[in-house]
């Protein structure tokens, strides 16, 4: 499975995200269920997907979909 | 929001601010930090640990993030470093935290921490209206060994 996918797994898991969605509608604050809690679980999903602990500025950074793509091909790659 | 952080101010200018800050500092055994960003600046809010019980290690811990502060994820950091601080700068090995029956994103974020609600104390706060709240109250046991990824 690819990062994206990974990534993908765990926003649908955090956020209740259906399959078919416009990935680039996936932006904090904008998408309904991204809220502060819901950034909450999407962290827990995605550093329990990755086996990680996410660094604070990767938190705080995690804005976007695409974002979050880049920033966990970091880790994936460690 | 200071209803819901259960704390009433006699005041909420720039001195008596200083002076609330102050008290923070002295709280013996206790923290308080300021939540800032290094590129916005401003402060974004506030950990806090205290009263602190010595002997037995524990503390109460609390966090206030806010409303403005847009950034994602915010307050699990802040989370995350209170609880790091209270383990291994204060060495306590619990922390307990008291929140109003209604403050949701505070219980949220609470048990997402790991905390567990121990109990309910009844009519516990009573806010600047006189009206009497439910409060919840919290544990959260620490072990060092969760602790040791880099400081934020």
């Amino acid at each position: 499975m690819s990062v994206q996918d990974r990534v993908f797994a765990a926003f649908r898991e955090a956020l209740d995200v259906e399959d078919g969605i416009d990935r680039s509608r996936l932006v904090y604050r904008d998408y309904a269920e991204w809220t502060s809690i819901g950034h909450m679980t999407l962290v827990a999903a995605l550093e329990t997907e990755f086996d990680t602990m996410l660094d604070t500025n990767d938190i705080l950074a995690m804005s976007s979909f695409d974002k979050a793509v880049e920033i966990m091909t970091r880790y994936a790659a460690n | 929001m200071q209803a819901m952080l259960m704390a009433i101010p006699d005041a909420t200018d720039d001195g008596a601010v200083e002076q609330w800050i102050h008290r923070r500092l002295q709280e013996p055994g206790g923290l308080f930090r300021v939540i800032a960003s290094s590129e916005t600046d401003p402060a974004m809010g506030f950990i806090q640990v205290g009263p602190v019980n010595r002997r037995n290690r524990t503390g109460y811990g609390a966090i206030a993030v806010s409303k403005t502060a847009r950034l994602p994820g915010i307050g699990q950091i802040a989370m995350r470093e209170l609880m790091r601080a209270a383990c291994r700068d204060l060495g306590l090995r619990k922390l307990m935290a008291e929140i109003r029956v209604d403050n949701f994103t505070a219980i949220q974020l609470n048990l997402m921490a790991g905390y567990r609600i121990v109990g309910t104390l009844a009519a516990h706060f009573t806010d600047a209206r006189g009206k009497q709240h439910d409060v919840l109250l919290f544990e959260r046991l620490l072990d060092p060994g969760e602790f040791q990824a880099a400081r934020a």
